[in-house]
């Protein structure tokens, strides 16, 4: 008898959890749209140079030292009173330092430049379709891909 | 007592003998990806894994923009997937868009008896970059431009840009096929050329205002020779990857892969 | 017998009740139901039984509203239903940005109902904050009119904000190079612009007088326009940042006295 009403009362319980319903409304869902255009987030600050994939080589050289120096007064400092729009995906400095870190100092710095050389309004139009994002930049991976 | 106990068992449990393929088509055009997979995999739960329903899987991983699923339903589905031509056809071009070893891949699961005559071609194509000396005949005209600018570009050496380079900066860019560049790279160089010549002519080598305008000036004509020889590279790849864009565009189905 | 189906029917339940499995497997047999109905009225019902359903079990906000677009609201016929759709429409739509479809919810959901209930004031003034301030305070004056609610205005008043004398930091840094990015907060900005614009000047300046004419032209065109238009440039941008900082300053004290009123008042879906 006492089994009896624990089994039915089993599956009544479980029949109703079935049933319920979600009556809680996050509530912060139904705020945050409202706000969300009001969120400040400031822009994260560009990385460093870095040689940490390089030999030891380039750890102990002071000209590695020097280009990092150089490279984040120009990146912190100057690149922002300067108010240009690269027409690259990857802006010229910081594909400059890509080059670097990935290249070397010297093919790197040139690889920069040249970019920087390259850098203008209709740089796209020597380029394919393929090699144009959405945004109309130009896409210019450090590492050649070619597959 | 026992068979009435297996027949309790069995009753909430009913067979679907095969995936029904008009509600797939209404899940599809209602864009209802989440019910779907749950069909297909209520399917397999209830009737386990066979031929058809790897064939689902594998268009529902089309959708879900899985291509290394879709690869391996593919195979699991015994020849189903590849029987299915216009499939076949579809995945090819998508493949070739995105990478060679990935479309090589596929296609070489998927037996030659299966190919269409795109199929094939976008094979050819393939082969064709790879090894320029087969035969181009099979290219339909437009394309053969692209084949043919990117067989131009191919005999390219990239010393040679940066000997074109070192005469006459920007030359290099000209060689490689980026005659805007060719412009600004002329005038950045003379700009800063004008302006190291004046200040040695005027002031001499040794002065720390001649070194610098020489310094600026070498870093631009030496970065303008190194970058043309690395940018034919570049370009090559670029030139391939045009050509065979226009290739998985040209030979791409029309037919749409559910209706 | 008895305790053989009784482990059936638990073994049922408990299949449904957990797991996110199972609720696809329940968003699919309604689909099947869906695709197999023989009338719209029928399809129509499967369609909002399938809407619910995802919002009880707190679906995404874009699933939310796929559902919500393919019930046919003139094929509701039970005034409570559609009442209810009505409201949770409003709630979707407006979780989803689309405040113009949730304001019509809304008008129609006060129009059928005439209810005007503390939640419904609440999600009111949230959708017509969106609108204009004319639509909220329309609807401020007709159904709130309670000073409860006088300080649910900082939401309208966000949308009105105008950081003062936005002009008057480009003229300082027009003048004084780097003085209007000092204002707006950015010391190392400011006084960059300070140090590169008069340097460029009077590089140009020593090398003209040194007699290197071609480099004085040469680095005179090139570096001065851009270093102070530049720095012009730059002042704008840190006005605009400097007004986005003081907003999501009123607009984080603006939304905790909102979800104050959200504890007190609560805004829940209904069916």
């Amino acid at each position: 008898m006492y089994l009896n009403r624990v089994s039915i009362l089993a599956v009544i319980c479980f029949a109703i959890s079935y049933n319920v319903n979600s009556q809680n409304l996050n509530r912060d869902s139904v705020l945050t749209n409202s706000f969300t255009n009001y969120e400040y987030f400031k822009t994260p600050n560009r990385s460093v140079l870095s040689f940490k994939e390089r030999s030891i080589w380039y750890k102990i050289n002071p000209l590695s030292y020097v280009s990092i120096g150089l490279m984040f007064t120009y990146q912190r400092f100057v690149s922002q009173q300067l108010g240009s729009e690269c027409s690259y995906e990857t802006s010229c400095s910081e594909h400059a330092k890509k080059s670097v870190e990935h290249h070397g100092i010297f093919k790197g710095i040139f690889l920069g430049f040249y970019q920087f050389q390259s850098c203008t309004s209709k740089a796209g139009y020597d380029h394919p379709d393929h090699n144009i994002n959405k945004l109309g930049k130009v896409i210019n991976p450090v590492e050649l891909n070619d597959d | 007592m026992m068979t009435r106990f297996f027949l309790l068992l069995l009753c909430p449990f009913f067979t679907i003998a095969q995936v029904n393929e008009k509600f797939v088509n209404h899940l599809v055009f209602n864009d209802l990806l989440v019910e779907h997979e749950a069909y297909l995999s209520r399917i397999e739960e209830e009737c386990g894994s066979f031929d058809s329903l790897n064939y689902y899987r594998a268009k529902l991983a089309i959708l879900k923009k899985e291509d290394l699923k879709f690869i391996e339903y593919s195979l699991a589905s015994n020849n189903l997937v590849y029987s299915d031509t216009n499939l076949v056809t579809f995945m090819s071009s998508r493949f070739l868009k995105q990478s060679r070893s990935l479309t090589n891949r596929w296609l070489g699961n998927v037996p030659s008896s299966y190919w269409s005559l795109s199929t094939n071609n976008i094979k050819k194509s393939i082969l064709l970059v790879e090894n320029n000396t087969l035969d181009a005949s099979f290219l339909k005209p437009h394309l053969k431009f692209y084949y043919d600018d990117f067989v131009t570009y191919n005999k390219r050496k990239p010393w040679v840009a940066g000997v074109m380079s070192a005469i006459i900066p920007g030359l290099g860019k000209l060689y490689n096929g980026r005659p805007r560049s060719f412009r600004t790279s002329l005038l950045v160089n003379a700009f800063f050329g004008f302006q190291m010549y004046e200040a040695i002519n005027k002031r001499g080598i040794k002065n720390y205002y001649s070194i610098l305008s020489t310094g600026i000036f070498s870093v631009f004509y030496l970065s303008n020779i190194y970058g043309s020889y690395y940018d034919l590279k570049r370009v090559k790849i670029e030139k391939k990857k045009n050509f065979l864009n226009e290739v998985a565009n040209y030979y791409k189905t029309d037919i749409p892969i559910y209706y | 017998m008895k305790w053989l189906i009784i482990i059936k029917l638990t073994f049922l339940f408990t299949i449904n009740v957990f797991g996110q499995d199972s609720i696809n497997f329940i968003l699919l047999n309604l689909e099947e139901q869906i695709f197999f109905a023989q009338n719209d009225t029928i399809k129509n019902d499967l369609y909002l039984e399938k809407f619910n359903f995802s919002i009880c079990n707190n679906l995404e906000k874009e699933k939310l509203l796929f559902e919500l677009n393919r019930v046919q609201e003139e094929l509701l016929t039970d005034s409570t239903e559609h009442a209810n759709y009505l409201w949770n429409a409003a709630i979707v739509t407006k979780i989803n940005n689309e405040f113009t479809y949730s304001n019509m919810y809304f008008d129609a959901y006060i129009a059928e109902t005439k209810d005007i209930f503390d939640d419904i004031k609440i999600l009111g003034l949230l959708i017509k904050s969106e609108i204009d301030s004319a639509a909220y305070a329309n609807f401020y004056l007709e159904y709130v009119n309670d000073t409860s609610f006088k300080c649910m205005e900082c939401l309208n008043d966000l949308n009105n904000f105008v950081l003062p004398h936005k002009k008057g930091y480009v003229l300082a840094s027009s003048i004084f190079p780097g003085l209007g990015t000092v204002l707006t907060g950015d010391f190392y900005n400011g006084l960059g612009s300070l140090i590169l614009v008069p340097s460029s000047i009077i590089g140009a300046v020593n090398l003209w007088k040194g007699g290197l004419y071609y480099n004085a032209i040469s680095w005179g065109i090139v570096s001065i326009p851009r270093l102070y238009l530049g720095n012009t440039n730059l002042t704008f941008e840190k006005v605009n940042q400097l007004e986005k900082r003081e907003l999501s300053k009123l607009s984080v004290a603006c939304k905790a006295l909102y979800r104050d009123m959200l504890i007190k008042f609560p805004v829940f879906y209904r069916f």
